[in-house]
């Protein structure tokens, strides 16, 4: 289903069906996924191209959160070490259309079921889309519509052993790759037991060559790109 | 010296008469244009002086208390200009300029004491940033999201769509409750079930239905536990965490009804009945009946 289409198309699984329809006299975008149902009339130029693309895990059902926690079996890790750790998260979906070097939005939709939480304290902490993944020595079978595989290279710069299990992110640095599967590389620094930073490569994971649609981008929201996320609220 | 002129009242009563016919003989429309010119530099230099503070102070200050720290040096910046125009166009000295201030004052004080209160409160509040535009809060028996906060009062939109203007000095001097100060909230619950129903079954039920909640928190983790035993009930109670963002959209009704009428399906469906309140009364010499279910 994920890239680039410039005429008609159409896809059907269990829970999702989705259509780009051209022929007609006026071209719609259709799409119904569970109980939920959009449909849109596109007044559209010959050339341009529906891209439909893995996007950010934080917009559904409701944009409250921009970053991404997910939770793993404890790891402990002596000074000094490093893994990677094949990670599942969880895939949203965006269509966009495609116009010269204009991206524009037309929806965005998922087959997971969100859950939030919460990373800190209630006073100074924020609010996290949570997701609890096993953790794989290779990367592990998806469905790409619904799970991805991130790599997650977790480095202890520590002078001790330290116990880690979580990592959260900032979504908006995320950079999501798709192709027969929807992947990303990432990487945890440990400053000490309670302190690390989280960041993305912008390096294609095995199977996944194709960069996906930055949704923060194609909404033209003024990111300032930072060297990567500063978990101090523990990493346990 | 100028604090002598000042008190010396009758040199300044004849200074003004004179004043008055130094004005009638000098008076110009070029001080007037002056005067114009000046108070239209003022408020240039106002904007000018805004824009720089939101250039500088917008990632420092919240929206509504930076439009009202602009607001005030604003009209800081044009009375400050009024103040050296008037004199000169008028010939008067600072002592007279000082009476004239302090006079306007008091009569400003003392006819208007609300509005001076006001608009000391909205100060206040600016410093202690309490809350800023787009919060949530609770002021008395109002509650809703704030509009706007200006220097005499902040506007709330409350959930049923109705705009409630209050004065400062009424936030300043009651009780303030902010839903946005924090990034989650906590909401608590309370249901009763029958004696003779399992409460373990119960508090499950209930805790099935909370966690599957997309805006149920997963940390801090949903509590349900039994909370009481009343007369004719056992009470349940279930506390569980929501963003602020998402609570704040939502009204209390809305919020109960995401949550108490599924509890209630849930438990008819599980055979498990929330009683009503109910008391046994008995004659005094007569036999009770039938054994009472152990309560």
């Amino acid at each position: 289903m994920f890239g680039c289409h410039t005429g008609n198309f159409s896809y059907a699984e269990n829970d999702l069906t989705l259509t780009i329809d051209r022929s007609g006299p006026v071209p719609r975008y259709e799409r119904q996924c569970g109980s939920d149902h959009i449909r849109k009339i596109l007044a559209l130029s010959p050339e341009a191209a529906i891209t439909i693309s893995p996007v950010e895990p934080v917009n559904l059902p409701m944009e409250i959160a921009h970053h991404l926690e997910i939770v793993f079996p404890r790891i402990i890790m002596q000074p000094g070490e490093s893994m990677t750790a094949n990670l599942k998260f969880p895939v949203e979906i965006g269509v966009f259309l495609q116009a010269g070097t204009d991206t524009s939005v037309i929806d965005i939709f998922s087959l997971n079921q969100s859950k939030y939480s919460l990373y800190g304290k209630p006073v100074t902490g924020l609010i996290t889309r949570y997701y609890e993944s096993d953790i794989y020595h290779e990367p592990p079978g998806t469905d790409p519509h619904r799970e991805g595989v991130m790599a997650l290279c977790i480095r202890n710069r520590y002078a001790g052993a330290v116990e880690v299990s979580r990592a959260v992110f900032d979504c908006h640095a995320m950079k999501l790759f798709y192709g027969s599967c929807v992947g990303m590389n990432a990487v945890m620094e440990i400053m000490s037991s309670a302190i690390a930073i989280t960041s993305f490569e912008d390096k294609a994971p095995a199977g996944s060559p194709i960069r996906g649609i930055d949704l923060y981008s194609s909404r033209k929201l003024p990111i300032i790109p930072e060297q990567g996320f500063f978990m101090e609220s523990g990493v346990v | 010296m100028i604090l002598g002129d000042i008190f010396n009242f009758n040199s300044t009563i004849s200074e003004l008469s004179e004043n008055a016919e130094a004005v009638t003989e000098d008076f110009t429309w070029g001080d007037v244009l002056f005067v114009i010119l000046l108070f239209v530099a003022a408020y240039i230099l106002g904007l000018v002086v805004a824009h720089f503070m939101k250039l500088r102070l917008s990632h420092k200050m919240e929206k509504g208390q930076l439009e009202l720290a602009s607001a005030l040096v604003r009209a800081l910046i044009i009375f400050a200009a009024l103040a050296l125009a008037l004199p000169g166009l008028f010939h008067l000295s600072m002592a007279i300029v000082l009476l004239l201030v302090i006079g306007c004052i008091v009569v400003i004080a003392m006819s208007s004491s609300a509005v001076v209160g006001n608009a000391a409160a909205g100060v206040g509040l600016l410093y202690e940033r309490t809350f800023s535009a787009g919060d949530f809060i609770q002021v008395s028996d109002v509650t809703g999201t704030v509009v706007s906060v200006q220097l005499l009062s902040v506007t709330i939109r409350t959930p049923s769509g109705v705009l409630v203007r209050i004065p400062n000095s009424m936030l300043y001097n009651t009780m303030l409750s902010n839903f946005h100060a924090h990034v989650a909230r906590r909401y608590t619950y309370e249901v009763g079930i029958r004696y003779e129903d399992s409460s373990d079954r119960a508090i499950a039920i209930i805790r099935t239905i909370v966690e599957s909640h997309p805006f149920v928190l997963k940390n801090p983790a949903p509590e349900t536990f039994v909370s009481d035993i009343d007369p004719s009930s056992i009470r349940i109670k279930c506390r569980f965490w929501v963003p602020s963002i998402w609570a704040n959209t939502q009204d209390d009704l809305s919020l109960r009804t995401a949550f108490l009428p599924r509890i209630k399906d849930a438990f008819e469906a599980a055979g498990i009945e929330i009683p009503f309140p109910e008391t046994t009364v008995r004659l005094i010499g007569s036999e009770p009946e039938s054994a009472d279910k152990g309560r």
